[in-house]
């Protein structure tokens, strides 16, 4: 037997989040919340460092949204959703068959929701990767990226007086920096403006991979994948010392490979 | 839908197409009938009046009745080639022509009564002849009438039928308009995340802190109660709006706890100020909503409230992500809130009022001027 389940709560509202943890307290008592985050980035910094085997997120929250941070997570960490309303989300979750429980919480739909994550973790040693595809599927559509039916063929990026053109085929990677999106090409690094989340909806969905929330790679300058200790996923690429990591929602891309 | 009696619905159905026929045939004949014994009655009451042989026995012998079989062969004819329209022709036709109200209804409309009112004549005259025995074609002729006055008078009554058929139409659009605005502003009011936060705010306290939970209850039923009653009001003072305000800020801190704090400041002058209703509600809320619920430590909101050169001036600062936060998923409505009181301002003011956002240091100033009213 494992040692216990530990779970994460992610809620600006400080009372909403107390109270989600007396609920989970007296239907799921060997459950052990490891962390309290108050905002997206703690959520984010917290889900990293110590892995929670489950993350309860509210979507909107200051600093990163809930759908943000899912999209973020490197590790095993399962999701269930907690939110108010969010008409989209929620048609969309259900489509989806993900977990989420609305607010105010009901005792009775937070105890079915539990019994099925319980059933998920207990079965999910390795094998099924299919949740975590329509996790995938369900956050790239509600973040924004759609087709728009025109591809990308080349980036311009300025750099003081000069401009720069560069062929999506020579890129390696895009990354999200706080405010800017880096090109990585095997030679040299370019800044540009527009987000990922737009990227990604521009971009051939057969050469370029979402892997995480804040990188696409490009699967031509693929070189293979590492999994650590903790049995995270990382890319590696073929003209670049460097790794990147691959959140949970995207491991099942490399699985098929 | 507006709720008419079916009279006034058979009525209606009796002059125009429909597409489908939702008053029963007898009643229609019924009304068909009345509408012709009634006209043909006041039109041999009038003519009987105008040639001064009212009560006569010509009169009651010829006048009345031949008046009365006309009308009621118009009514029937209108009756008649409108079923045989509207069984002939295909069901899309019938509801562009219902539903329409440009030039092109008008003069089917009129060509169609101008050709039931001549077809009704034809069969009355027929109907005559035989009925009262007399040739009533060579009566008919005899009298001084002209195919082109009739001509000209079926186009000014189909013209003044036309207008005021429009005229009633555009009304009623307006009517819908209103409420509609009512509906949206309602909508926003009642921003279903709001509501269900704060209620699942109440729950979790219930149990833990009973005072606080009954006092957030009570600061959200003040809101609500404010909002409607706002919403069905014409205007209302600022000290209302202020406490509303009140309500909906104090609401927001049992919510977000340390993260926000708020000062609302106003002179008695301006707390006696008459202003259209939630105009100042808006921006508080795309304050928090924007600029404050967003940032990870949350912040201040200010409110001030003053009167100085027969303006009234309302200031709402916040220290919030500010006017070049990039725009998030799930929140909306930014611009329509805005839109929506400048539109009102210009309508009620014109240029003597004013609504600005500026960028503050750091967040948002929301700045708006109305004239000073009092009453």
């Amino acid at each position: 037997m494992p040692s216990a389940v530990t779970a994460l709560i992610a809620d600006d509202e400080p009372h909403l989040a107390q109270y989600l943890k007396e609920q989970l307290a007296q239907l799921w008592p060997e459950l052990a919340i490891v962390a309290m985050a108050r905002n997206g980035n703690e959520a984010a910094a917290q889900i990293a460092a110590l892995r929670p085997d489950l993350a309860f997120l509210d979507i909107q929250m200051p600093g990163l949204s809930g759908l943000e941070v899912a999209q973020g997570i490197e590790g095993e960490t399962r999701v269930v959703f907690v939110t108010a309303y969010d008409e989209y989300a929620l048609e969309a979750f259900e489509h989806a068959a993900l977990d989420y429980v609305l607010k105010p919480v009901k005792t009775e739909r937070l105890a079915k929701a539990l019994a099925r994550v319980r059933l998920s973790l207990a079965g999910a040693a390795e094998g099924d990767a299919e949740p975590d595809a329509r996790l995938a599927r369900t956050l790239q559509q509600l973040l924004g990226a759609q087709a728009t039916g025109q591809t990308l063929r080349y980036i311009r990026a300025s750099q003081g007086e000069l401009m720069h053109q560069i062929a999506v085929d020579e890129v390696v990677y895009f990354h999200a920096d706080e405010k800017y999106t880096c090109v990585q090409t095997a030679t040299a690094e370019y800044l540009i403006r527009t987000p990922i989340t737009e990227l990604v909806a521009q971009l051939d969905p057969q050469s370029f991979w979402q892997v995480h929330r804040s990188t696409i790679i490009n699967l031509a300058h693929l070189a293979g994948t590492r999994r650590d200790e903790l049995s995270r996923l990382y890319v590696r690429f073929r003209a670049l010392a460097r790794e990147l990591p691959v959140s949970r929602a995207y491991v099942h891309l490399f699985k098929s490979m | 839908m507006n709720a008419t009696s079916p009279f006034k619905q058979a009525w209606s159905e009796h002059w125009r197409l429909q597409a489908e026929s939702r008053t029963p045939l007898w009643f229609l004949l019924l009304i068909s009938t009345g509408a012709g014994l009634v006209l043909g009655a006041a039109i041999g009451v009038l003519a009987g009046w105008l040639g001064e042989q009212l009560g006569a026995a010509h009169w009651w012998s010829y006048t009345l009745p031949a008046n009365v079989i006309t009308m009621l062969c118009v009514s029937y004819t209108f009756q008649l080639v409108r079923r045989g329209l509207q069984a002939a022709l295909p069901r899309a036709t019938l509801q562009r022509l219902g539903g329409a109200r440009d030039w092109r209804a008008a003069l089917f409309y009129m060509f169609y009564s101008m050709f039931c009112v001549a077809l009704g004549f034809a069969i009355a005259l027929w109907v005559m002849s035989w009925a009262l025995q007399i040739d009533a074609w060579r009566i008919f002729t005899l009298q001084n009438f002209s195919i082109p006055q009739f001509i000209v008078t079926s186009i000014v009554i189909s013209v003044l039928v036309h207008l005021s058929s429009r005229w009633r139409w555009q009304r009623q659009q307006q009517r819908l308009k209103a409420s509609e605005a009512q509906l949206r502003l309602l909508q926003a009011q009642i921003e279903p995340h709001f509501l269900f936060n704060t209620l699942a705010n109440v729950q979790s306290l219930i149990d833990v802190d009973a005072p606080l939970a009954k006092r957030m209850l009570e600061a959200f039923t003040d809101y609500l109660r404010a909002s409607l009653q706002q919403l069905r009001s014409d205007s209302c003072s600022l000290a209302q709006e202020l406490d509303m305000a009140q309500s909906y800020l104090s609401l927001m801190q049992a919510r977000m706890a340390d993260r926000l704090a708020f000062r609302i400041e106003a002179s008695e002058a301006a707390r006696g100020a008459r202003l259209p209703p939630l105009l100042l509600q808006p921006l508080i809320e795309n304050a928090i909503h924007h600029g404050l619920e967003p940032k990870l430590e949350g912040g201040h909101i200010v409110i001030e409230a003053s009167v100085a050169q027969g303006q009234l001036r309302l200031t709402v600062r916040d220290d919030g992500l500010g006017l070049d936060a990039p725009r998030r998923s799930g929140r909306r409505g930014h611009g329509m809130a805005l839109a929506n009181i400048r539109a009102r301002l210009q309508s009620r003011y014109g240029e003597r009022a004013s609504l600005q956002l500026q960028a503050a240091e750091p967040g948002t100033q929301a700045l708006l001027e109305v004239p000073y009213e009092t009453n």
